[in-house]
């Protein structure tokens, strides 16, 4: 199989999925790394304006509070991968309804941002829901979406709540592969439940840990735009801006497109790490 | 002890159904009905706000263009990621595996990163505001996890399956047509859904490039808007997007379980 | 003149050289075995006649034509795939279509060679199934089936009855025997089972490592083997070595002394060799006496493995149609000088 035509015909097959890739992915990068040492002239073009851009971050508040917005998501990612983890482990030993458990916690995740955000936006705003049932049994209304800090705070936990059952879905793999005849052994060698699971168990689930921790990683980073876009819109201020959301603002509300392919790029070396265990951890699997 | 775990895990699988139940139960009331009794049960139901938000607010019209550009890139996703995955996994020829890695790489270039230029090129080729450009956009993002997907999938299946065709005498289109597509039904199916679910529900990528006419989520969120003021008619309105693919989670449960597990652990 | 002719073929792997100048001619309607242990570059040979594998160099002529570069399809080849490489989705007689169909002939035609393939076969009632219905040995006559409506001049078969049990392997055997017998086309077939090379072969090629060792009617290499490889892999159970110094009067193995066979080449006094007996050869009444110690008695009904052990410390087996002997008792076996054969200590045969 490894005649000249056939390998032409070979190199054609995967040309599609390169072309796409390609022109829409990585062309876009290097022309975007080149645009963000370029502002525009106020007449349509773009002049060079070196490093300007990134200089001009380093000073802009709006990118600062996008970074410490990013830093407070980042903080809460233990919540993210420990809940799911504990809910799987209670279903795995076999809780009453687990199963039904699965199926419904994975349901948010099906729909879309913008279906979410819609609807915490009525359950959620001053005039909404929530604060009518509070209102109901005497509680003061709390202005979730409206105050600096509710705001974060109820898009960290829609976010939560949206995404989790994915995680859960993952774990639930992840357990069901590890061999009942080596949590066997290890019960025969006379270890009890809770030493099965904390030396047996949880090692083999390593790899699935560290899946499940770099993909939500990656997923509170570039993922949030349409929870953002319908729920706070970035607000109120810039307290629930993410740099995803502000490269959006900077390129369309703002037209300074020089400028959002700065904080592109900061947002692109911040990622490339995680990006790239993420790849490695795909192509062992493909080729292991 | 285990109902003291299992009545918080049921409050928040509760949680994870409430909403549908809010949104149908609110859709179903007047305004007013809405706003003098936000949590009962609707009294007299009425599909009033259906019938609003698919002609007056346009609902028709972006579900329409959702599922045109939906069914497209799914398409195109499939027969562009399977013939990929059939010469990555099954064919021998340079560059085999530094192409592989290379379409792999791309998904460290998330849209968001490559926004402006971006949308530049499809400005520059002229697809802004096209379903096609919409198509082909969803394809060059969601385009990496199928190949790296149908490229697992082929590698497990025997090579002598290709060589007995080649044997044969049939083509590589036609071994890729007759025998590969057929054969990846079961990762197809599951692409197929997944990538449903991410076209239908994408709401950045098409703001970006259809910006007259609209998909229904961008639909959905400019309604939000224009009736902040009348919640049942929203609620109508989010019905109506979230429908198909409540009815897709319905059907193709364990599809959608297994396409997810796949990515983490080797099915 | 041969109707497959291999002149110096050579194939390397990234470097690797895995077929070492390889020349063997193929009589038309001629059946003929690769056999050697796994590893020995058999498949990969076969491989290089179907055009799956690239050849590195020498050439392959086929019916007087260089198909070096040939496409496999365009070789005149059918080949029956260890997996039967059956599509999974198709029926039976799609399977067996599936080349016909791909080359758009004709409706009739392809109706018609599919009805004679399965006529022969016997898969008439078989033809609308699925392969996942069929038995082991169904899809094995499927495979071989998909082979026969291509209409070759040469068949080329991968090892394959390695994937059926035991009975079913004789069974299909013989069947893969009658069919040779009445379409009297070309055979290829690799094994590495050295039984089903000698009861099918016309002509058998032992590999090893990449290199032909001999080639040879099964009775040939049976009883004039070139090497102590090929005399130790063809037969069942395999020869038994035993180490022999040459004296002045003949033969010298542990404390027991044999005359010499009768030898074209003259050997030097000192000289160390081994002396190759196969088990049913131990089972006579006179020639050279072989005292041995008795470990373990397989019983096979018919015959007899007797596994023993000379005061030298070697061991050997000795195959007998009635035997009294007991673990641990003494015997004395018999064997004809005439009937061994003699290899140098690097396994090259004295004649």
């Amino acid at each position: 199989m490894a005649r000249r035509s056939e390998q032409t015909t070979a190199l054609l097959f995967v040309l599609p999925a390169i072309a796409m890739v390609g022109i829409f992915r990585m062309f876009p990068l290097v022309w975007g790394f080149l645009l963000s040492f370029t502002s525009g002239d106020g007449q349509g073009g773009s002049v060079w304006v070196g490093i300007d851009n990134y200089r001009q971050l380093t000073t802009d508040t709006a990118f600062h509070d996008s970074l410490i917005n990013t830093a407070i998501l980042l903080a809460t990612l233990p919540v993210w991968v420990m809940l799911p983890l504990l809910l799987a482990i209670l279903i795995h030993q076999g809780v009453p309804g687990g199963k039904l458990f699965r199926a419904v916690y994975f349901f948010p995740a099906v729909l879309s941002a913008v279906i979410i955000g819609s609807i915490f936006n009525v359950l959620l705003r001053y005039d909404g829901t929530i604060n009518a049932a509070l209102g109901s049994v005497g509680i003061e209304a709390v202005d979730w979406l409206g105050s600096g800090t509710t705001a974060m705070a109820s898009l960290i936990a829609v976010a939560l709540w949206s995404t989790f059952g994915m995680s859960v879905l993952i774990f639930m793999a992840g357990l069901s592969t590890v061999s009942s005849e080596l949590i066997e052994a290890a019960r025969l060698d006379g270890a009890k439940p809770a030493q099965i699971w904390w030396h047996v168990i949880l090692p083999a689930m390593r790899p699935i840990l560290e899946f499940v921790a770099v993909v939500t990683t990656i997923g509170v980073l570039t993922s949030m735009f349409g929870l953002i876009y319908v729920l706070t819109a970035g607000g109120p201020g810039t307290s629930t801006t993410l740099p995803e959301f502000l490269i959006w603002m900077e390129q369309g509300k703002m037209n300074r497109p020089g400028y959002a392919s700065a904080i592109s790029m900061v947002l692109f070396v911040g990622m490339a790490g995680l990006a790239y265990v993420q790849i490695r951890i795909m192509s062992r699997n493909a080729n292991g | 002890m285990h109902w003291v775990v299992a009545v918080p895990m049921a409050l928040l699988a509760l949680s994870c159904v409430y909403p549908v139940f809010f949104t149908v139960n609110n859709a179903l009331k007047d305004n007013k009905g809405y706003i003098l009794n936000r949590f009962g049960i609707v009294q007299d139901p009425s599909v009033q706000n259906f019938v609003d938000a698919w002609g007056r607010a346009h609902l028709g019209e972006y579900l329409f263009n959702s599922v045109t550009v939906t069914l497209g890139a799914v398409v195109l996703l499939l027969l562009t990621s399977s013939l990929a995955g059939f010469a990555l996994a099954m064919l021998r020829f340079p560059f085999r595996r530094v192409l592989f890695i290379v379409i792999l790489a791309s998904l460290m270039i998330p849209v968001q990163v490559v926004l402006v230029p971006f949308y530049r090129t499809m400005m520059g080729l002229g697809l802004i505001n096209t379903r096609f450009g919409l198509i082909l956009a969803y394809t060059a993002f969601f385009l990496p996890f199928c190949v790296y997907l149908m490229t697992a999938f082929y590698s497990r299946l025997p090579r002598e399956m290709v060589e007995a065709a080649r044997m044969d005498g049939a083509t590589l289109l036609q071994i890729w047509w007759n025998i590969m597509l057929p054969m990846g039904r079961p990762a197809l199916l599951t692409l197929g859904i997944l990538n449903t679910l991410y076209c239908w529900n994408d709401v950045l990528i098409s703001l970006l490039v259809l910006q007259k006419e609209r998909t229904v989520m961008v639909g959905i969120a400019a309604l939000r808007g224009e009736y902040t003021t009348n919640v049942p008619l929203l609620c109508a309105g989010i019905a109506l997007a979230a429908a198909p693919i409540i009815l897709l989670y319905i059907f193709f449960q364990r599809q959608i379980v297994d396409g997810i597990a796949v990515g983490a652990v080797k099915g | 003149m041969s109707q497959i002719v291999l002149n110096n073929l050579s194939k390397r792997f990234a470097g690797v050289e895995v077929l070492h100048e390889v020349s063997l001619s193929i009589e038309k309607g001629e059946f003929t075995v690769f056999v050697g242990p796994s590893g020995c570059g058999k498949s990969t040979l076969l491989r290089c006649i179907a055009g799956l594998e690239e050849i590195t160099s020498g050439t392959l002529d086929i019916g007087g034509t260089r198909m070096n570069d040939v496409d496999p399809a365009a070789r005149g080849l059918a080949m029956v795939f260890q997996s039967y490489a059956l599509y999974p989705h198709m029926t039976v007689a799609q399977n067996m279509s599936f080349g016909l169909r791909m080359a758009h002939r004709p409706k009739a035609e392809i109706d018609a060679k599919v009805a004679k393939a399965a006529r022969i076969l016997q898969l008439q009632p078989l033809l609308d199934r699925k392969p996942a219905a069929l038995s082991g040995g169904q899809r094995q006559r499927v495979a071989i089936g998909r082979a026969i409506v291509r209409d070759p001049d040469v068949f080329l078969f991968d090892e394959p009855l390695s994937n059926l049990d035991a009975e079913l392997r004789v069974q299909t055997r013989v069947e893969i025997a009658k069919l040779h017998q009445t379409l009297g086309n070309t055979i290829i077939y690799v094994t590495h089972d050295q039984t089903e090379a000698m009861t099918l072969a016309d002509k058998i090629v032992v590999l090893r490592a990449g290199r032909i060792e001999q080639v040879g009617t099964p009775m040939h290499l049976y009883d004039d083997p070139d090497n102590a490889f090929v005399a130790g892999f063809i037969g069942s159970p395999r020869m038994n070595f035993l180490a022999a110094n040459v004296t002045a009067t003949g033969l010298q193995l542990g404390q027991v002394t044999a005359p010499l066979p009768a030898l074209a080449t003259t050997l030097a006094v000192g000289q160390q060799m081994q002396l190759g007996i196969r088990p049913e050869h131990l089972d006579q009444t006179d020639g050279v006496r072989l005292p041995v110690t008795v470990e373990v008695v397989e019983h096979l009904g018919a015959t007899a493995f007797v596994h023993c052990r000379l005061d030298s410390g070697e061991t050997l087996v000795a195959e007998q149609r009635e035997t009294a002997a007991r673990p641990g008792a003494r015997l004395d076996l018999h064997f004809d000088i005439a009937r061994a054969r003699l290899f140098g200590t690097d396994g090259a045969r004295v004649r």
